[in-house]
């Protein structure tokens, strides 16, 4: 398990608002915490793939994919703001994510 | 640096501002559009692509998708971006042969209206469609196919797939994978099982209305099937390739493989959206993918 302090919240978030600028063409201030992945910015399951591809890599994680499904089956991520908290949670606590849903 | 031509399917969503874009180069797409209006099917000039008042009619969308992508094709080859390969997914193989001068644009309309009149034919009064998987890889989605009727007929990369069969199995077995743990498991807005081998009346069909109503030529630059990568550049070859798109399955990773090998790292996507950019993305090599909305980008550099 990873420990998560201000640096790595940081890059996380720097990245995430990054990798949306790029992709969906927009200003990186037009994002905001609150901004909504499929509505607002027009993003789609695709770049969610790549962004936890780009975690994995970044992080050096060992990550089985299903546990990410079904963890946001129960964790559904609607917002940047989540997304971010989301990867967060992916990055401190790896495969055993799936086990927070149940304590 | 040779460039490659790659034509998506059908595009369900726009982002808006394609013509806009697209006129940047030139007015041809609302030409283009009327011009189909009048050959085959008048409603078409009333498309409106912030609406996408098409959205839910699957033959139009079809048609206005490849309208667009010829249209951009065309825009492409006037600005001196001359493909050396190119390859259509899915529905998009239309527009390929169109680019690549193998059927005339009138020709590309009329076959992609018989072949889906045909596939609806084929299928008669049952429900079908198709839905996408993400997350998955081919076992686990292989282990969930409980009805014979569905088949995975799109490889589209590791971990992304489509599906088509029976509606009702469709939707269990995206129900399914998402408890299993896909990241994404959505039904496509399609009533037609595209790819599958219930369709083989259908693909018969069109097999002899290609030979007695469409005159293929043999295309000026050669194709990649997308269905086993093989290189189209014979008149036999192409109509053979568009028989079997409508009843085999197809694997774009396969096929843009094949055209890696072959030395190509510049692709432009050929149509509205962004949809092969988004699927090429996970492939592994040095290549870059250009979408309408990257193309000025593209245009700017001088190699």
């Amino acid at each position: 398990m990873g420990i998560v302090n201000d640096t790595i919240r940081e890059d996380v978030k720097r990245t995430v608002y990054e990798f949306f600028a790029e992709e969906c063409e927009i200003d990186i201030e037009e994002i905001h915490e609150e901004s909504t992945i499929i509505e607002d910015l027009g993003g789609d399951s695709l770049m969610f793939l790549a962004l936890i591809e780009i975690f994995t890599k970044k992080y050096n994680q060992n990550i089985d994919l299903k546990t990410i499904g079904k963890f946001s089956v129960k964790n559904p991520v609607r917002t940047i703001g989540e997304l971010v908290e989301m990867q967060l949670l992916i990055i401190e606590h790896g495969n055993q994510i799936i086990d927070l849903q149940n304590n | 640096m040779e460039t490659a031509f790659i034509f998506p399917a059908f595009v369900p969503e726009y982002l808006g501002n394609e013509p806009e874009l697209l006129s940047n180069y030139s007015e041809i797409f609302p030409k283009r559009l009327h011009e189909a209006a009048e050959i085959i099917d008048s409603g078409l000039a009333d498309f409106d692509i912030v609406t996408n008042n098409f959205g839910t009619d699957e033959l139009r969308s079809q048609l206005i998708s490849y309208i667009f992508s010829c249209s951009l094709s065309d825009v492409l080859i006037q600005q001196g971006q001359i493909p050396k390969l190119g390859a259509g997914y899915s529905m998009g193989l239309y527009a390929a042969l169109y680019s690549s001068g193998s059927i005339t644009f009138e020709s590309g309309l009329h076959i992609i209206s018989q072949a889906y009149h045909q596939m609806k034919m084929a299928i008669g009064d049952g429900a079908y469609g198709m839905g996408s998987i993400i997350g998955l890889n081919h076992q686990e989605i292989k282990d969930l196919l409980h009805d014979p009727s569905l088949k995975i007929v799109n490889h589209n990369g590791r971990v992304s797939y489509l599906i088509s069969g029976k509606k009702e199995s469709l939707l269990h077995l995206l129900k399914d994978a998402q408890t299993e743990g896909a990241l994404s498991a959505t039904p496509l807005y399609v009533s037609l099982p595209y790819h599958h081998h219930m369709l083989r009346t259908a693909a018969e069909s069109m097999e002899r209305i290609l030979c007695e109503q469409h005159g293929i030529q043999t295309p000026n630059y050669p194709l990649v099937s997308c269905i086993d990568g093989r290189i189209l550049d014979q008149k036999a070859d192409i109509i053979k390739e568009i028989v079997r798109n409508i009843d085999h399955p197809i694997n774009w990773q396969h096929c843009f493989q094949h055209m890696l090998d072959r030395g190509h790292t510049r692709f432009i996507e050929c149509g509205a959206g962004k949809s092969l950019y988004n699927i090429c993305r996970f492939f592994p090599g040095n290549f870059k993918v250009y979408p309408l909305n990257r193309l000025h980008k593209l245009l700017q550099t001088k190699d």
